[in-house]
């Protein structure tokens, strides 16, 4: 019969890819676990890539939530330091990719304290530092950064970053993977509409909008969707040193318990009703990066990470540049809070591990590791050395538009930054949907108003109903 | 006869544009698979690359260990598809067969796992997993994966439908519940099993969240962990994504094309119906 | 008489048969559901771990909360959308492929393919097919709808996916319950001078009732339960409208570390589920038949 041939052979493939996949199983456990033989009497079950006093090298785990080219630069990243730094000192590093945001099998970890699986280092968005503030087994960089031997200083880092992972002062974990919210315009269209350069002001961009729709193929002068991330860098940029989002400093002095900008969304909301009124601001996010390379949109508004991706897809077809996004008033500070992800440390219950990441960490944050994101990625070299690596002025050659990012942040004052939020899934929803609605004409300034304050107040309640504050 | 000819193709006709219609979006993605990413979202949306590239496919296969990946969702799949055949024709018979004291409790709890949403539990499953030592393991892995309700059920219903005297004939003839099960419902559940096995291998083979969990090593992940791995948050690259779910769907193909002749030709036929 | 009694003379037979599912289902699902029971009638921490004992206040809590409510009802929707359509589209199918014709195994194989597909894979794919104006449905249809971002268009459009997966599941058991209705009783009923549609409704539809029944049943609870399709596609928004109660447990203890709202929020989902499917066993006694 010709389907029982077909199902043996299809059950002495499986064997072979099993036994082929548990050789391969074996072989690595191997070669990551050499000390288990000496230590008997241990559980066999449990898999610890655990310190190796023996042949002296120490095995580290490295979690990173990013895909695509981000993770792509990251493994790069992983393997330099294997060859050389780690080489010299005794340090493997793994690198394991976790789904976004990253935080899944961290919380499972937490819940159980299973130091076996948990990282040493962890790559996480900023926006989940509330998840591990108050964790015993973070270990905070400031006493690793102010430390006289530490290769790295907070002197090397652009100010605002490390304000950006600055809790009380003292820097709980580093920035690492870090982007600016940007203006992208298509000059072509820009032109076409009679303007030479992108707006400068909110006021300034709603009256180029109708133009820009009129007189060149684009269906819409502007498409951004105002998510907690759009939203928050329109506030905090406002002001002669910025604006904090919330009390404590956002989150930067101790918990951020409620909103404290009020004035300054007032303010942005004024400015944003006469972009809605312009007819040609299109507010949902659909595909963004193919609109704009399209020439459907003439401007959007974007983290400065798409850039490679856009340069990508536009070609030749137009010349499109990159900007800091309009102010809400001229006298405004402007520019951009960093935004993004860092690297944090966890004590696994061994001090020499602890060392062992620090030194990863540093080599993550010097300037020629940080340089190496601009190489297919827009992310912003947190170093102010990285100018000098060999790796950024050849980027740069080839992209000028990488280094609009940079020079932003290293000119937004140390206070623009990101609030520490609680629950800032629920506050991004909340400033979505509000801002949606506003936009499809539902609501009015004073709904949209009350609708976002009144749901973050709702939303940190729920959070410190659940999360008391001792 | 020229007409019941005419009636034959028209319906044939008419099941072809069906299964195109049904086909449209894997199709689609398959095609996606060779676009460039300037191709893939155009005003000129195009159903066909207009410049082939195997560039997805190379950056599949170079950026991820996804033939390994497959590997590991192929013994993972395997493992549980035949476990799940095992315990769920057994807990079936005991269901259908027997009458016993708790029954009607012990089957509403057995629907009720399907009603428990399992989202909630993979925290408390990985505590029970991490304690057993059986992190980065196939074992842990398929741990939750062994048995599902739904299969139960399916052959529940299956095995109602067959006739009383299958089993009271067979009892006559003096065979014990052991080899009326394995010798009698077994064989004539063929169709039944083989769904099950179908049905349990493509959906494990698609198990996403708990796969990740449990493993915090590269060499254990599964197919469905390298597909997200080539996503692209800031690009939304489409072409490698679909590259990667073309490749992941190959097997699955290959287990509906030899099975489901199988089962389709009968599932509850129930053999020897009066 | 449903089922084919047998009286045995070991009592503990049955239960050995159903043994090593149950230990299973303790570990995996039962006591780790009871945990979660137990810890819905707490504040818990992030971390998961109980802290103060509020009875059932975090039950009257989700209650009165608006989302959890619009999650919900937009549940429900979502059942009432997908279960019957998909449904009644596999038993055309089923109907359409019935008889053995030349190109039968092309499309079998074709209209059973989305049980093959991953949801997460699907959701990335119809994801790309829906983006307004550039994805191929609103570009060859020449419509400019917007699928995902448009409250009133986001839950159909899920629900379309949805229909999508669950029509091909339904219909490779519709196709082979249909099979196996014997030819001779659809033979005597066209000498009787039975229509086709009137052999669909008295000797199709009633000899399929089993599988119908297990089909019906597990899909609503799974449409209950439904996430990953909105998570990826919509992640509940626009304005909440494809918020579903699994998701609003999710976004509870993902990220956030709020258990003390998913714990409770997962036990009365279950209490939901169990109603709405309990419903389906009310119809097993009347409309189903096994022989």
């Amino acid at each position: 019969m010709k389907m029982k041939k077909m199902a043996a052979l299809l059950l002495a493939l499986a064997m072979l890819l099993a036994l082929a996949a548990c050789g391969g199983n074996n072989a690595a456990q191997d070669s990551s676990d050499p000390g288990t033989s000496g230590t008997p009497g241990t559980d066999s079950g449990t898999q610890t890539p655990a310190q190796t006093p023996e042949s002296g090298t120490i095995e580290l785990s490295y979690w990173y939530a990013m895909d695509g080219v981000g993770g792509q630069i990251i493994e790069k990243q992983i393997d330099a330091f294997n060859q050389t730094t780690g080489a010299e000192k005794g340090i493997h590093v793994t690198g394991v990719y976790q789904d976004w945001p990253g935080t899944n099998a961290l919380t499972a970890a937490m819940t159980t304290d299973d130091t076996e699986n948990m990282p040493d280092v962890i790559h996480m968005f900023s926006e989940y530092v509330n998840l591990i503030q108050d964790w015993e087994r973070t270990v905070w960089a400031e006493d690793y950064i102010t430390a006289s031997g530490a290769a790295v200083s907070k002197d090397d880092l652009i100010p605002n970053t490390v304000e950006a992972y600055s809790i009380g002062g003292k820097m709980i974990g580093v920035p690492y993977a870090i982007s600016a919210l940007l203006l992208y315009y298509n000059q072509d269209q820009l032109t076409q509409a009679g303007f030479d350069a992108p707006p400068a002001t909110i006021d300034e961009m709603a009256r180029m909008l109708p133009a820009l729709k009129e007189k060149t193929g684009a269906e819409y002068g502007l498409n951004v969707r105002l998510d907690q991330f759009e939203f928050e860098n329109f506030i905090v940029t406002q002001g002669a040193a910025g604006t904090y989002f919330g009390n404590n400093q956002s989150g930067h002095a101790g918990q951020m318990t409620e909103l404290s900008s009020q004035e300054a969304i007032q303010a942005f909301l004024t400015e944003w009703e006469k972009v809605i009124a312009s007819g040609a601001y299109k507010e949902t996010k659909d595909s963004m990066n193919e609109e704009f390379a399209q020439g459907l949109n003439s401007m959007c508004i974007m983290s400065s990470a798409r850039i490679p991706t856009i340069n990508d897809l536009v070609g030749d077809s137009f010349q499109w540049g990159v900007a800091a996004i309009p102010k809400v008033s001229a006298s405004d500070v402007g520019g951009a809070y960093p935004s993004g992800s860092g690297l944090f440390m966890i004590d696994r219950g061994e001090p020499a591990r602890v060392e062992a990441a620090w030194e990863f960490v540093q080599y993550l944050i010097s300037a020629d590791t940080q340089a190496m994101w601009l190489d297919g990625c827009g992310y912003v070299p947190i170093n102010v050395h990285a100018e000098e690596a060999e790796t950024y002025q050849s980027a740069i050659s080839t992209e000028p538009r990488l280094s609009v990012p940079f020079d932003i942040l290293k000119n937004t004052p140390g206070s623009v930054v990101s609030s520490f939020c609680p629950d800032n899934q629920t506050v991004n929803t909340v400033i979505q949907d509000s801002m949606l609605n506003f936009a499809g004409g539902s609501a009015s300034k004073e709904e949209t108003y009350a609708a976002i304050t009144d749901g973050i107040a709702d939303a940190f309640a729920d959070y410190f109903r659940a999360n008391p504050i001792d | 006869m020229n007409e019941r000819r005419t009636t034959n193709i028209m319906m044939q006709v008419i099941c072809v544009i069906c299964a195109l219609m049904v086909l449209f979006p894997i199709l689609y993605a398959f095609s996606a698979s060779f676009m460039r990413p300037e191709d893939i979202l155009t005003t000129s949306h195009y159903l066909l690359p207009p410049h082939p590239t195997l560039a997805n496919y190379i950056q599949a296969f170079t950026t991820t260990k996804i033939a390994r990946y497959m590997g590991n969702s192929f013994i993972i799949a395997l493992i549980c598809s035949c476990v799940r055949v095992i315990l769920a024709s057994m807990a079936a018979f005991s269901f259908s067969f027997y009458e016993f004291r708790g029954k009607r409790i012990l089957f509403a709890l057995t629907l009720a796992t399907i009603m428990i949403p399992p989202d909630v539990l993979v925290v408390q499953n990985y505590v029970t997993i991490s304690k057993m030592g059986l992190m980065n393991t196939y074992a842990g892995i398929c741990s939750i994966f062994l048995i599902s309700a739904n299969n139960i059920f399916l052959m529940r219903q299956n095995f109602l439908t067959f006739s009383r005297s299958l089993q009271e004939a067979s009892r006559l003839d003096g065979c014990s519940d052991l080899q009326f099960f394995f010798r009698i419902l077994l064989p004539v559940s063929r169709p039944v099993l083989i769904t099950v096995f179908m049905n349990s291998f493509v959906s494990v083979w698609n198990q996403y969240v708990w796969p990740m969990l449990v493993t915090t090593k590269d060499e254990m992940r599964t197919v469905q962990v390298g597909i997200t791995m080539l996503k692209d948050r800031e690009s939304s690259a489409f072409g490698p994504v679909m590259a990667g779910a073309s490749i992941a769907l190959v097997p699955t193909i290959l287990i509906f094309a030899l099975f489901l002749r199988r089962i389709v030709s009968g599932m509850m036929t129930g053999a020897v119906k009066e | 008489m449903r089922s084919s009694a047998v009286r045995i003379r070991n009592r503990a037979r049955p239960y050995l048969w159903l043994l090593p599912a149950f230990i299973l289902f303790f570990v995996f699902t039962f006591y780790p559901f009871l945990q979660t029971i137990y810890k819905s009638l707490f504040i818990v921490d992030t971390a998961g771990r109980a802290k103060t004992f509020v009875g059932l206040d975090n039950y009257r809590y989700i209650l009165s909360d608006g989302r959890f409510l619009t999650a919900l009802k937009n549940t429900l929707w979502f059942v009432v959308l997908t279960v019957p359509i998909s449904k009644v589209l596999g038993f055309a199918l089923a109907m359409l492929a019935n008889k053995r014709r030349a190109l039968s195994s092309f499309y079998e194989t074709s209209f059973a393919m989305p049980m093959a597909m991953a949801a997460s894979v699907i959701g990335m794919i119809f994801q790309l097919l829906y983006v307004s104006p550039l994805g191929i449905i609103n570009g060859t249809l020449g419509i400019n709808i917007r699928w995902l971002t448009d409250a009133r268009y986001a839950m159909l459009a899920i629900a379309i996916i949805q229909i999508w997966l669950s029509t091909g599941y339904a219909f490779v058991f519709l196709l082979s319950a249909i099979r196996s209705v014997p030819s001779d009783l659809v033979e005597s009923t066209a000498i009787d001078g039975a229509g086709p549609l009137r052999q669909v409704f008295s000797i199709y539809l009633p000899l399929v009732s089993p599988t119908m029944f297990y089909l019906i049943f597990t899909d609503m609870a799974y449409g209950m339960m439904m996430m990953s399709l909105v998570n990826i596609l919509t992640n509940g928004g626009p304005s909440n409208s494809t918020l579903t109660l699994m998701q609003y447990i999710f976004r509870q203890f993902n990220a956030t570390g709020n258990y003390t709202n998913a714990n409770p929020a997962a036990v009365v989902t279950f209490l939901l589920t169990f109603a709405v499917t309990m419903a389906t066993f009310a119809w097993e006694d009347k409309g189903v038949h096994y022989q």
